[in-house]
């Protein structure tokens, strides 16, 4: 077909049907295609590309909640040696992840490495700058 | 749910798999659609040899998801892809 959807379609699939084995093997080896939602949905493709692109950055991931964004993005780039640095009025629900789940893997909350903060700030609308660095989350 | 272990090696197994017409090769389980997989191939494609055979994980082995097709097609699919061994 010589043309596209102006509005792209929403696929709802979890999962993905194959033809071979050797293409499911392929799929799973090189991630060439679609094999589960969780990993690669084309809806969401098109949204982190468009995401990507707007900010310009070369990638972007999208989640399926604020919260799946915010524990995915501090879980890779902290550990035990990691010292988070947090705003204030930090959104409830990272308050709780920061404050009561990070310590019980060890990761204490106090001074630098990972400078977290969302813009607009939950219910103040306080804009933050965000440096243009390894990662920038906006989630609210 | 149910698994089972094709009479055959990996290579084998995996024409059983590209043979099924209504039941669909796809990761995942309990959804309306039958699929089937190989485990070894895909869900449990992170697990190495040791921890596949302690898991009793077969190269041969089949994960298949029935859904609510009729189960005489389903039964005449397993058949005439078994034939392919």
């Amino acid at each position: 077909m010589k043309s596209k959807p102006v509005v792209p379609p929403i696929y709802m699939s979890a999962t993905y049907k194959f033809d071979t084995s050797d293409d499911l093997i392929d799929v799973v080896q090189n991630r060439t295609g679609f094999i589960y939602s969780r990993w690669d949905n084309p809806t969401v493709m098109e949204v982190e590309k468009t995401l990507a692109s707007m900010e310009g950055y070369d990638h972007a991931l999208g989640f399926g909640s604020g919260m799946a964004a915010i524990t995915n993005s501090i879980m890779a780039f902290t550990n035990q040696e990691s010292r988070i640095i947090a705003i204030r009025e930090v959104y409830g629900g990272t308050h709780e992840f920061l404050f009561s789940f990070l310590p019980t893997l060890g990761i204490d909350i106090i001074t630098k490495k990972l400078r977290w903060s969302t813009t607009p700030v939950c219910l103040l609308i306080r804009i933050m700058t965000l440096q243009k660095g390894k990662c920038a989350v906006s989630a609210e | 749910m149910m698994s089972f272990v094709v009479k055959s090696d990996f290579e084998g197994t995996k024409r059983v798999m590209d043979q099924l017409k209504i039941i669909k090769l796809a990761t995942s389980l309990g959804g309306v659609t039958t699929l089937a997989n190989q485990p070894a191939t895909n869900t449990h494609v992170a697990l190495n040899p040791e921890e596949l055979a302690k898991a009793g994980i077969s190269e041969n082995l089949v994960r298949l998801s029935v859904g609510t097709e009729n189960v005489n097609l389903l039964i005449e699919d397993i058949e005439q892809a078994l034939s392919a061994i």
